[in-house]
Order: C-alpha cells, then sequence, then structure tokens
C-alpha cells in the first residue's frame, strides 16, 4: 500500500467551554509511514490522546484533514483498520480471558476464531490462560490480555494510549520488553501515547514530543537505535542523547511550568 | 507559535434541563388520557349516545362529562378536587383537606416515630455484634413479606382491646417505615472508609466520638434517601390501614366509599389527593435534605 | 465451618426460636385471649388443618395474579427503558414522572383496576404490573448506562452496531440492577396483590381470606395465611439471590 498509512494536515480540535474555548488540537501536521513505533509525549492537556482518538473516531476534528490508511477516520474505523489500547484493560468480567478476546471477532463476524485467540495468546505470552477471568489475573496480565484483544483481528494499526501507565516499573519493564519484540514479529505499525521519556525513547523509532495551550507537535525526533535491543541500552549515550533532546522539546513547550 | 487562530469552535452543549421533556410527555399523556376516555367509556355512554342522535359533538361531550364513567375525564377529576377541597369546610366530611388530614396525622406520627426507631435500631445493630448478627437477618428477610397484608390485622386486634382511630394506624406506618431507614442507616453508618476509621484510632477516640463525629455525618446522604422511602411507605401503609374496618375518614376511606358506591369520580380525585400528599412529603424530606446537606458543606 | 459464619445462622436462628418461644410462653401463660393474639401451637394447628383452604387461596393469590403480574410488569418495564435508551427525550421525560409515580401510594389504584378488569385475578394482575412497571424503569435505565466509558468506546473502534453493543456488553453489564429490580418487585407483587383483594374479589384467595376472617376475628387463620405468604415471599425472593449469583457472578461484590 502506498503512502503513509495516517496523514494529518492543519489538524485542529477546538471546544467551548463555559470559560473560554480550548484548542486541544492546533494545526497539527504528521506522517506516520508503515512499519513505524510513532510514541506521542508530553505533559496532560498536550493533545496526545485527542491526537489518538481523531485518529481512531472516538472524536472528531473540528478543521484540517487526516487520513488512515488514504480514508477518513470514520470509515477506517468501520473498515476495521486498527485495534485499540486503553489505560485499563477495559476487560468484560463476566467472560473469560479467550472470549475477551474472542469479542472482536464475534462482533466482526471472522472466523476461523479458535486459531485466532490462540495465536494472540500465545504472542503475548499468555497461553494457558484461556479459561481464568479478569479478577483472576494481575494488572499486567489483564493488559497482555487487552493487547491481545486488540490483534486478534489482526489488524494492520495499532494504538496505544498509556497502556502500562497504571502498572509499577518493574511490570512495566517488563511489557515494554515484550511490546518491542511483538512489534519486531508482526511487523505492524503502532501509535502510542506516555508520558514517560524512557518509555518513549526505549520503544519508537519515531518520538513526537507535544505541549499544551494549544496542544501542538513541538518536535519530531527519529531515534536510530538498532532493532533487537534490550532493557540495557537505556544507560547507553546514545540513549541518553536522546533522552535530553526529548526533555529541550518538553521544556521549550513551556511543560514543566505551571 | 501560540496565539489563539480563528477557527470555528465546535460548541460544546450544554446540559439540558428536563422542564421540556417532561411538559412533552405529561401534555402526551393527557391526550392519550382523553382519547382512551372515548372507547372505554362507550359501554356507560354509547347508549345515552344514540339516543342524543349521536355526531361527533355528543360522542365527546357525553364520554368525558358522564357522572360515572369507567374513566373520567381529567378535568372531572380537577372539578371534583376543586369542589372537595375548597367547597367545603376543612373540618366537615364532605371536603377532601379533613380526610387528607386524618391520613396524614397518623402519618406523620407514624413516621416520626418509625424514623426514630430505625435510627436507634441502626446505631445498636452497628456497635453491638450480637444484635447485628441476630437482627439483620430477619430485617431482611421480612422484607421479602408482605408486611402490609397485615395491616388489617392490627386494626382489628388493637381495636378490641380500645385503641381506634390514630393510634394503630400510625402503629402500621410507624412498623412499615423502620425498615428501610434501619437498613438504611446500618449501610451509611459502616460507609466510612478504613483509612478513616485507622485516623480516628491513632486519636484514641472513643466510641461514641467516633459516632458523632464520623459515622453520624457520613451516614446522613444514606438517611435522607431512606427517609424518602419511609415517609412515602408510612403514607400507604396508613392509607391501607384504614381499608378493613371500613373506616369512615381518611383517604383510605374515602377510595372504600367510592369502590363501594360506583363513585368513580370521587375514587379518582381521593386518590390524587393522596398523590399530592406523597409528592409534597418527599419534596419536603428532599428540601430538608438540600438545607442539611448544604449546612454541612457537601457540593451542591 | 469457621466461628464467624457458625454464629451468622446460629444467632439469627437461635433470636428466632427465643421469639416463639417467648411468645408462645406468654399468651399461653397470661391466658391470652385467642381473638388478641394466637400461639403459635395454634397457629401451627389451624395451618394444618386448613391446607386445602390455603392451596386454593395460593393458586388464586400467587399462581394466577403475582406469577403472571410480575413477568408483565417487569418486561414492560425493561422494554420501556430500552425505548427510553433509544429516544433520549423520552427518557429525559419519563424518568423524573417514572420517580414521582414510585413515591406514591399506587394501592390506591386498585379500586379503580378492580373498576376496570371486574373482581376476579385479571384486576390484582393488573395491579401487580402497575406496582412492578416503575421500580424495574427506574433500575434498568440505570443499568443500561452502567457500562463504563472506555468499554463503550471499545465497541466504538470495533464498529459495533446498537444492537451488538447492546446484547455483548450493555445487557451483561445491566444485569446486576436488573437483578435489584426484579427482587424488589417479587415484594412489591405480593403486596399488590393481596391489598388489591382487599377491594373486592371471589370468595378466594388470601387477601380476600385475610380481610375475612379479620372481621370475624378467626386470628390463628388470618396468622396461617401469613405464614404462607411469608414463606412464598421468601422462596421467591431466595430464588432470585440464587439466579442473581449464577448470572452476575462476576461483580466484585461477590469477591471476599
Amino acid at each position: 500500500m502506498a503512502g503513509p498509512v495516517i496523514s494529518a494536515r492543519e489538524l485542529s480540535l477546538v471546544f467551548q467551554t463555559a470559560d473560554a474555548p480550548v484548542y486541544a488540537l492546533s494545526k497539527v501536521n504528521l506522517e506516520v509511514e508503515d512499519g513505524d513505533f510513532v510514541s506521542f509525549i508530553g505533559p496532560s492537556g498536550c493533545g496526545k490522546t485527542t491526537l489518538l482518538r481523531v485518529i481512531a473516531d472516538l472524536e472528531q476534528a473540528t478543521s484540517g484533514t487526516i487520513t488512515v490508511n488514504g480514508m477518513t477516520p470514520q470509515e477506517a474505523r468501520l473498515k476495521r483498520a486498527y485495534g485499540y489500547v486503553f489505560q485499563a484493560p477495559a476487560l468484560y468480567p463476566w467472560r473469560t480471558v479467550e472470549r475477551n478476546v474472542g469479542l472482536p471477532l464475534e462482533i466482526m463476524g471472522l472466523d476461523h476464531a479458535a486459531e485466532r485467540i490462540a495465536k494472540n495468546l500465545e504472542l503475548v505470552n499468555l497461553k494457558g490462560f484461556e479459561k481464568k477471568y479478569p479478577w483472576q489475573l494481575s494488572g499486567g496480565m489483564q493488559q497482555r490480555v487487552s493487547i491481545a484483544r486488540a490483534l486478534a483481528f489482526d489488524p494492520k494499526l495499532l494504538l496505544m494510549d498509556e497502556p502500562f501507565g497504571a502498572l509499577d516499573e518493574i511490570v512495566r519493564d517488563k511489557l515494554n520488553q515484550q511490546l518491542l519484540e511483538l512489534w519486531g514479529r508482526t511487523k505492524k505499525t503502532v501509535v502510542f501515547v506516555t508520558h514517560s521519556i524512557p518509555e518513549a525513547v526505549f520503544l519508537s523509532s519515531k518520538i513526537v514530543v507535544m505541549s499544551p495551550r494549544p496542544g501542538r507537535i513541538i518536535d519530531v525526533i527519529e531515534t536510530n537505535l538498532p532493532r533487537n535491543r534490550t532493557l540495557d541500552i537505556r544507560e547507553t549515550p546514545e540513549f541518553l542523547k536522546l533522552a535530553h533532546r526529548v526533555r529541550e522539546g518538553l521544556k521549550a513547550g513551556h511543560s514543566y511550568e505551571d | 507559535m501560540s496565539a489563539a487562530p480563528a477557527i470555528a469552535a465546535t460548541p460544546v452543549p450544554r446540559e439540558k434541563g428536563n422542564a421540556f421533556p417532561v411538559t412533552v410527555v405529561c401534555l402526551g399523556i393527557l391526550l392519550a388520557w382523553y382519547l382512551a376516555a372515548i372507547p372505554m367509556n362507550w359501554v356507560i355512554t354509547g347508549p345515552k349516545i344514540e339516543a342524543a342522535g349521536g355526531g361527533l359533538s355528543n360522542i365527546l361531550a357525553f364520554s368525558w362529562n358522564d357522572a360515572r364513567p369507567v374513566i373520567p375525564a381529567p378535568h372531572q377529576i380537577a372539578q371534583e378536587l376543586w369542589k372537595s377541597v375548597f367547597t367545603f369546610a376543612p373540618w366537615m366530611p364532605k371536603s377532601l383537606i379533613y380526610h387528607g388530614w386524618i391520613t396524614l396525622s397518623s402519618t406523620l406520627l407514624g413516621f416520626v416515630l418509625g424514623s426514630l426507631l430505625g435510627v436507634v435500631l441502626a446505631i445498636a445493630i452497628v456497635h453491638v455484634t450480637f444484635l447485628a448478627k441476630s437482627l439483620m437477618p430477619w430485617i431482611i428477610a421480612s422484607q421479602t413479606i408482605p408486611i402490609l397484608a397485615i395491616a388489617p390485622m392490627v386494626i382489628v386486634v388493637l381495636g378490641s382491646i380500645g385503641f381506634t382511630g390514630l393510634v394503630p394506624k400510625s402503629l402500621i406506618s410507624m412498623y412499615l417505615c423502620f425498615f428501610p431507614v434501619t437498613i438504611g442507616m446500618v449501610k451509611g453508618l459502616t460507609s466510612p472508609e478504613t483509612t478513616q476509621l485507622d485516623l480516628m484510632r491513632t486519636y484514641h477516640a472513643s466510641t461514641s466520638q467516633v459516632l458523632w463525629k464520623l459515622r453520624f455525618p457520613s451516614s446522613v446522604p444514606f438517611l435522607f434517601t431512606s427517609l424518602k422511602v419511609a415517609v412515602a411507605i408510612a403514607l400507604t401503609g396508613a392509607i391501607v390501614g384504614e381499608l378493613p374496618t371500613g373506616a369512615i375518614a381518611g383517604i383510605g376511606a374515602r377510595l372504600l366509599q367510592g369502590s363501594y358506591y360506583g363513585q368513580t369520580v370521587q375514587i379518582w380525585a381521593a386518590l390524587f389527593m393522596g398523590s399530592f400528599l406523597a409528592a409534597a412529603l418527599v419534596w419536603l424530606v428532599g428540601v430538608a435534605e438540600r438545607f442539611t446537606l448544604k449546612r454541612m458543606g457537601v457540593k451542591p | 465451618m469457621t466461628k464467624s459464619r457458625l454464629t451468622d445462622i446460629l444467632y439469627p436462628a437461635v433470636f428466632g426460636i427465643g421469639v416463639l418461644i417467648l411468645w408462645q410462653l406468654i399468651v399461653k401463660g397470661f391466658g391470652v385471649p385467642a381473638v388478641l393474639l394466637p400461639a403459635p401451637s395454634d397457629i401451627w394447628n389451624k395451618l394444618i388443618a386448613s391446607l386445602p383452604i390455603l392451596w386454593v387461596d395460593f393458586i388464586q393469590t400467587v399462581l394466577r395474579a403475582v406469577i403472571p403480574g410480575w413477568i408483565i410488569g417487569s418486561l414492560s418495564g425493561f422494554l420501556a427503558a430500552l425505548l427510553c435508551d433509544r429516544i433520549p427525550f423520552l427518557q429525559r421525560g419519563l424518568l423524573p414522572l417514572g420517580n414521582l409515580v414510585a413515591a406514591l401510594p399506587i394501592v390506591g389504584v386498585a379500586p379503580i383496576l378492580v373498576m376496570w378488569f371486574g373482581f376476579d385475578w385479571p384486576s390484582k394482575a393488573a395491579m401487580v404490573v402497575v406496582m412492578t412497571f416503575f421500580p424495574m424503569l427506574i433500575n434498568a435505565v440505570a443499568g443500561l448506562q452502567a457500562s463504563g466509558h472506555l468499554e463503550r468506546d471499545l465497541m466504538r473502534s470495533y464498529g459495533a452496531s446498537w444492537w451488538q453493543t447492546l446484547v455483548k456488553l450493555r445487557l451483561p453489564a445491566a444485569m446486576p440492577f436488573i437483578f435489584n429490580a426484579l427482587k424488589i418487585n417479587s415484594t412489591l407483587a405480593m403486596i399488590g396483590a393481596i391489598v388489591a383483594e382487599f377491594f373486592g374479589t371471589p370468595i378466594v384467595g388470601m387477601g380476600f381470606r385475610i380481610s375475612t376472617e379479620v372481621g370475624r376475628l378467626g386470628l390463628d387463620m388470618v396468622w396461617a395465611e401469613i405464614v404462607v405468604a411469608a414463606i412464598t415471599g421468601s422462596a421467591f425472593y431466595g430464588l432470585l439471590v440464587f439466579l442473581e449469583r449464577r448470572v452476575t457472578f462476576w461483580h466484585p461484590s461477590y469477591r471476599r
């Protein structure tokens, strides 16, 4: 498929509140190529989640254009072009793990469900947990089920909204490693929202630094870290230089001020 | 780049009030009522309409103005209400105010006694495990029993030992409304979080200090919710209490009389009076609730 | 069985038996007349002796009025809630009215229903329908809105239709609320049917039996009917609790 997977031009989202208009996104220009791992990083209110939700057609822009796979976000959503992973696992407590992973397959009427479910549970290293209920799993495991569910119908695009934010750092490190391996194996395009600088630098091939009031892109950084990296890379000079560049961008966007 | 660009913004819709939809639904109900009255009253009005020669104006006139209809038209009920409330002196047996007051007085007495009993019982249950374990299962089980059905018996039994009138009816109301108050208060008194209770322990607070400074304030929302339920059920209890012995005074009595003598409009008027009383009582509890919560500094 | 669970069962059982024993002793010991308060032993004897009558009353009240009325009332309340969900305008208009009606002495419509549906069981079933409609409407509307923000966004991301979202997400999420209403309605149904019979009924039915025996001061029979009503009410409620546990096993309130 030619052309970028996501293409946004002069994208803006303004909404009225009782006090004054809020510019959640202001003239955002962005291109995401096939196979990229793009992180949106910035403080609260910089528009990173809003931008992700506009891509997913969970919210609509007020001006500018955006295409996903060459279509409008709505068409892409109805064509089931992406899988979405939320901040919380959002698993249905009345379904077992395998029935949760199978939920999109039921809705979309896709066949070979059992194979897809087994394959994706194995991808997230949860083989053997099919019959468990969500509350029997830890937070990290629940989030992995949520990722398996997003991949179940094999979308080319994966949208992730701070998926590891609620987990402790040790679990988070492990999941970062696993996500990177998964990306390497499946070659999906991933758009990942985070407010952790090390996480963004570790995972991404491209980092989009955003800042608030109005929500806009300050810097786009191509990392060129080796594909098969491990967590140790976080102490190398290249890594620290990238992290520094991200931090500078955040400061320029007044992200560290009140 | 930071200055505000001139972009048309999507307005966020403000929270709409409910007044308009409620009015529309009420008007719809009124319309449906008037229309339904025509076929429903036909069994009575049919012959009269034929005798008068038929025609639309006759149909409407007879369907909506019969003295003993199957279903009275809303304006007939309004007229009867007006007559019963404003044309008779309030102490006369023909006045709905007289009957309303009879029912209301036993309701209020039962409500006050029942609520006090409920609060006291709840405090006892929360502090004495023995009471909690022996009483609560029975209280919850009793919710599954149609208690209202024993109202007649209470009236008659107390009547035969000489208690008539206000007291037995208010006893029924009291019995009916202490259940929701007890259960609501137990829930409320046990609602403080563990962290809040732990804080009291670090202060070495006594049980009664914890009760008055923490548990009771936390239970106020629960109390008012159950008071609203209790006041409504106390009124129902008072009305049902008037049924079995063929009482001659009170809303329930008017319902019974209307039922015996086929006075449909009288039944509806009494029903509206009872409903108005219930709504007014619940509204009053709501006013007290808003006032109290405001004094306590709760976010409106 | 742990000590706590033992006392959970023992204390209320001992309390209940204690009340019965006390009751029996006071009535027999002080010679309280049976027209005032019959002893538990008298009630038991009367119950055993009157089983055929109690059975006929049970059929008339419970099987012909309570159960059909409860089913129809709860179902129509639920369907109305679905309608309100589809048409938000209707919800904003109907729900405040529903809350108002729930506070009114609905038993007052009993004479009107007797007038419309006749003396026999249809008017009692109608009474039950009226009483069970609004609690189900209010609870079902709350239940349909109980599914979380994230879960609904998830369905949107799948391009799921309204029907799919309803069946796969919102209905299961609404079940705790729906069962809450079904349990409340079981009690209201019993009350509605019995009280409606106070306003006129053919010569059979639990409410009929209570009101006539009260008039004749046959209080042991009244108590016998109350025992039957209590057992029926508790069994009905208990069955719903059992079903609720099976259907909403996933709810946090079941995890200690």
